[in-house]
């Protein structure tokens, strides 16, 4: 399934546990793409509710 | 310690003008670096767009100023000689010197087929790509260059417009032969899976550069939007290895023009 796949929707948590993965497996830097028109929402998202669990 | 976090624009998605726009934007989100893929053609038609990358890298690097940008990958072997790829991303390192770092791999018959030569097996493509980086290289030495491999001719070029540096050479690899080509030849190593084995491998074949890893997610207000814009074609959730064998884009859902999401 899609959503298991991927991180989907409005939960910051599966996508700080995947940059946590590629940290654990050796990545010196981790990028994150938004699929879909929706990439400002998603870099305000990333502003106030990824980098403050980081 | 947390890794250094990029933003990963997707080329199969948006047109330049908007990959510029994401790029400023991913810029001011506080993103140290950016990746931004290569193809002719998107994954899935469904997903519309495909501009020519080195287009758009001219435009991000007149509009960001600290932005570090990668492609993600580009393949210097078959639709693009590696002296044109040499040439394109030496005159985008003059443009955002220091910022910029070339990523390659073995490519996909998605976009490289175009022009109609027989599609290499996987263990060709990555001896095309060893000797496309060595040429690569060799012309940003400068200087009149030759070159007579067993893929590859360069007679008498000389690159005129070189960076001050040399832009890194990173490589992908998704198996274990590619992650030690990576390690041999490669200024850092690439994957789009947290796949520590893989690191492991670049690492014992001696790869000392840095690691990226990407992935994809989709935000929404809601999951089963998310899951809906996800699921609607916007990615082909396939391996890899099966990916690189896709001869073309799915034919069944492109939207017409005029009701294409922008």
């Amino acid at each position: 399934m899609i959503g298991e796949a991927l991180p989907c929707g409005p939960d910051p948590e599966p996508i700080v546990e995947q940059i946590r993965a590629f940290e654990a497996a050796g990545f010196d830097e981790v990028y994150v793409s938004q699929i879909g028109p929706e990439q400002e929402g998603f870099l305000a998202f990333w502003e106030d509710q990824i980098l403050p669990g980081l | 310690m947390t890794p250094t976090l990029g933003f990963f624009a997707s080329s199969e998605e948006h047109g330049a003008p908007r990959l510029v726009d994401l790029a400023v934007q991913a810029e001011q989100a506080g993103f140290e670096a950016a990746w931004i893929s290569d193809h002719f053609h998107p994954w899935t038609h469904a997903q519309g767009e495909s501009p020519f990358v080195w287009a758009a890298l001219g435009g991000i690097a007149a509009r960001t100023s600290t932005l570090r940008v990668h492609t993600a990958v580009t393949c210097p072997t078959v639709r693009i000689h590696p002296a044109i790829i040499a040439q394109a991303a030496a005159t985008v390192a003059t443009m955002m010197p220091g910022r910029f770092g070339l990523g390659v791999g073995t490519g996909e018959a998605l976009n490289e087929h175009i022009l109609g030569a027989a599609w290499p097996r996987a263990d060709i493509r990555l001896e095309m790509l060893e000797e496309a980086v060595e040429l690569i290289r060799l012309l940003w030495q400068g200087g009149q260059r030759s070159h007579r491999g067993r893929h590859y001719t360069v007679d008498t070029a000389t690159l005129y417009s070189l960076p001050d540096e040399a832009p890194p050479i990173h490589v992908s690899g998704f198996g274990p032969k590619a992650a030690e080509v990576a390690a041999r030849i490669g200024d850092g190593y690439v994957n789009v899976a947290p796949d520590k084995d893989l690191v492991q491998t670049y690492r014992d074949h001696g790869g000392k550069g840095t690691t990226m890893g990407g992935f994809k997610v989709c935000w929404a207000k809601e999951r089963e939007e998310a899951v809906k814009t996800a699921r609607c074609g916007l990615t082909r959730r396939c391996p890899a290895s099966s990916r690189s064998s896709c001869p073309r884009s799915t034919t069944s859902s492109r939207p017409a023009s005029s009701s294409r999401p922008r």
